[in-house]
């Protein structure tokens, strides 16, 4: 490249960085307009721009894209639970429930029910994003599928009455969050349940939706059932504790009391210990 | 009804989302990561870090926004404020990648890989050609300039934000961006090899 001749030639950079006032932009252009000089600098700054802005942009596909928002949220999560102290532990708790859930259900689920179920989703959107956790139980619910179930018993925010409340910001106490790999290893049904595991798997979802759904009635009776039937699953801990929260949801204290004194005698050291210590009062 | 693209993100500002996060709602996290992963990926991809590695990097760069919530000042835009997190992540990357090169070089002779020997230059199409040829010509630069030249010519912040973003004097990055054109002109020049 020669060396620069005209003195305004660096003002064709300047006005690519952007460093140049108005009327010093428009002074330049009809400079410009006249100097060959300069006119062959824009020009080539021009072209500069236009072969690096070129160039493919990195994107990820959306279901990419689905995948490691689940999974940064995953992790923000389990850096919150190590780093804060336990109120705020409570409020990321409430607020990763609601994005699993939703996290769930868009990521988990094939396009094709997305599709089919287009028109939930601005429901579901707000859900994922809203502030108020009290109110995304039933809205974030994902549908049926086979695999959701034990996933959002880990996720759902259990003390908050499904009915809706007013939208307000103030969360409720909820149950401390708990690191998803340690807790689905510590589910992880044991061999000897192998046959089992897939009519537990479908009794324990019924109770889970019914729970969801708000009706608290059918919740603690269908998991009452699930701890008499399949004694040995691992989740019958979530189960004896959930049924716990329907009977309080219900207004039924003493039951509320009896099956969070049961949890607490059977799983001393349980996930759920704290709820339950509160509910035994 | 709303269209989902639009439903997704909150009403809430920018700076709203961040003192939320800071307040510890993930939700404004995952919002914040709807709104700007696109342009933290494309970052990346402008910085020649490749699509694996742009994950984790991704990743790392939102995580860090997590953890720094609280120490976000309101005077940065967002998007400046994440790529500034984003160009440390990059240069820790850099380095680790350096030193894993050091040690292959140390009983391999490693030629430098880049987008134009990565490919057989005679089957690529015209276009391709043109477009690997821009690549390399970035990686020729030093991290710095390139850096810089990204930020400003690609990414469109303005000098105060790429220089606040980054902690260094305006002055550095016109300084920077000059280098690092009259550097890529050079060797994009028509009538250069």
């Amino acid at each position: 490249m020669s060396a620069p001749r005209c003195s305004r030639l660096w003002q064709a950079e300047a006005i690519a960085d952007g460093r140049l006032s108005h009327p010093d932009v428009a002074a330049f252009e009809r400079h410009a307009a006249g100097c060959a000089e300069c006119a062959r600098e824009v020009s080539e700054l021009e072209r500069l721009q236009r072969l690096t802005a070129g160039l493919p942009p990195l994107h990820a596909s959306e279901i990419e894209r689905r995948r490691q928002r689940y999974e940064l949220l995953r992790k923000a999560n389990e850096a919150t639970v190590r780093a804060r102290p336990a109120r705020a532990r409570l409020v990321a708790s409430v607020a990763l429930g609601t994005i699993m859930v939703s996290a769930a259900s868009a990521f988990g689920l094939r396009a094709a029910w997305q599709e089919l179920t287009a028109g939930e989703a601005p429901a579901r959107e707000r859900a994922s994003t809203n502030a108020t956790p009290t109110r995304s139980p039933k809205r974030a619910a994902p549908p049926p599928s086979t695999d959701s179930p034990r996933e959002d018993s880990a996720a759902s925010p259990l003390l908050a009455p499904a009915a809706e409340p007013e939208p307000e910001r103030q969360p409720e106490p909820e149950p401390e969050p708990i690191s998803r790999h340690a807790r689905s290893k510590r589910l992880a049904p044991a061999p000897s349940n192998d046959e089992q595991a897939p009519r537990a798997g479908v009794a324990f979802a019924k109770a889970m939706a019914a729970f969801t759904a708000g009706d608290y009635g059918s919740a603690q009776a269908l998991f009452a059932a699930f701890e008499r039937e399949h004694g040995s699953d691992d989740r019958v801990e979530d189960a004896l504790f959930l049924r716990a929260v329907a009977h309080a949801r219900r207004g039924d204290r003493s039951a509320s009391r009896a099956a969070a004194t049961e949890y607490l005698k059977r799983y001393p050291n349980g996930l759920r210990r704290r709820e339950a210590e509160e509910l035994t009062r | 009804m709303t269209a989902p693209a639009r439903s997704r993100s909150t009403g809430l500002r920018d700076a709203e989302l961040i003192a939320a996060m800071a307040r510890g709602q993930l939700e404004a996290l995952g919002a914040l990561f709807d709104r700007h992963e696109p342009a933290v990926r494309r970052y990346f991809g402008r910085l020649g870090i490749g699509r694996d590695d742009a994950d984790d990097l991704v990743q790392a760069t939102f995580l860090e926004a997590h953890r720094a919530a609280q120490r976000f000042d309101d005077r940065h835009t967002a998007i400046s404020w994440l790529l500034g997190i984003a160009t440390m992540m990059a240069r820790r990357h850099r380095r680790s990648v350096g030193r894993a090169l050091a040690r292959i070089a140390a009983w391999a002779a490693h030629p430098r890989r880049d987008l134009a020997q990565s490919h057989a230059p005679d089957e690529l199409m015209d276009r391709d050609r043109a477009v690997a040829r821009v690549a390399a010509a970035l990686d020729r630069l030093s991290s710095k300039k390139r850096e810089t030249f990204v930020l400003v010519a690609l990414e469109g912040l303005s000098g105060e934000q790429v220089a606040s973003a980054l902690g260094i004097p305006v002055r550095t990055v016109w300084t920077r961006l000059h280098h690092a054109r009259r550097e890529l002109r050079a060797l994009l020049a028509e009538d250069a090899p």
